[in-house]
């Protein structure tokens, strides 16, 4: 005789257990595919005016500051 | 005296420019704010410029400013200097922007999401999730072993999912510092403020 509370025997709950784990994938595909989303939006925005100007003051850093180590604040 | 390869100056400010747009997006995802993201950006750029002859050539500049601005980051956080939190701005341009597929998930809600998490857990998924890093990649970044990150990984995705399916969000996207995970990582934490914050 078969036991009514074993899961293996079951196919509705294996089942419901697969949409389960699909419903989890599924989710988890949108979580990826917003995060890369975000991400990369950035990275097609222009830079800003004041980033590209502190890029072409770098080598004036160097003789306004008079050494080579970082700032750590 | 550095006895590794050098770039010219030109060449490192070169590799430098090439990072900025990495950085923006890595500093945005961090902080959820993007002029504090861009404040980060500034910052990293100025301590990498002075601490160039430290830059070993041929490898990643990407992954080397990555670092600096997370411990810049995570150093004004612990300084209270600034705190991260949700900026509206920046949901709003994000939430108008075109989704992937049919993805009904609103880039807002999932920018908000990530200030849920605690910090460590967010670093985690932003280098794996949206940079694209391989688990080595992002260990190597945050400072942390392989294993660490990919259960950070493996608990933001959890922990994020279950926010966005419940819109469980807290005055922690709003502008309170979520704490690191353990006192062990308080105690890292502490000591990566005392040491340099420039690889």
């Amino acid at each position: 005789m078969s036991d009514p509370t074993n899961k293996d025997e079951q196919p509705g709950q294996a089942k419901q257990d697969e949409e389960q784990d699909m419903i989890h994938v599924e989710a988890q595909e949108r979580l990826g595919a917003g995060l890369k989303t975000m991400y990369h939006n950035v990275l097609q925005e222009p830079l800003p005016e004041d980033m590209l100007a502190l890029l072409d003051k770098l080598d004036d850093s160097d003789s306004s500051s008079g050494s080579g180590s970082p700032s750590n604040e | 005296m550095s006895d590794h390869k050098q770039l010219s100056a030109a060449d490192f400010k070169k590799e430098l420019a090439e990072t900025i747009p990495h950085l923006r997006a890595f500093g945005r995802s961090l902080s959820g704010n993007a002029d504090l993201a861009d404040d980060l950006v500034q910052d990293t750029l100025l301590k990498a410029w002075a601490a160039r002859e430290r830059f070993k050539a041929g490898t990643s500049m990407r992954a080397w400013t990555f670092v600096i601005l997370r411990n810049t980051y995570f150093s004004n956080m612990r300084r209270k200097k600034f705190t991260a939190n949700y900026d509206e701005i920046v949901a709003e341009r994000i939430l108008s922007a075109p989704a992937p597929q049919q993805d009904p998930l609103h880039l807002a809600d999932l920018q908000r999401g990530l200030m849920e998490l605690s910090d460590d857990q967010r670093e985690a998924i932003i280098l794996v999730g949206a940079g694209g890093y391989a688990y080595e990649e992002a260990a190597e970044i945050a400072g942390c072993a392989i294993g660490t990150m990919k259960s950070r990984v493996s608990r933001a995705r959890k922990t994020l999912a279950g926010i966005l399916k419940n819109g469980r969000f807290t005055a922690a996207s709003e502008g309170e510092i979520n704490p690191t995970e353990t006192a062990l990582e308080n105690i890292i934490g502490a000591v990566d403020e005392i040491v340099s914050e420039v690889p």
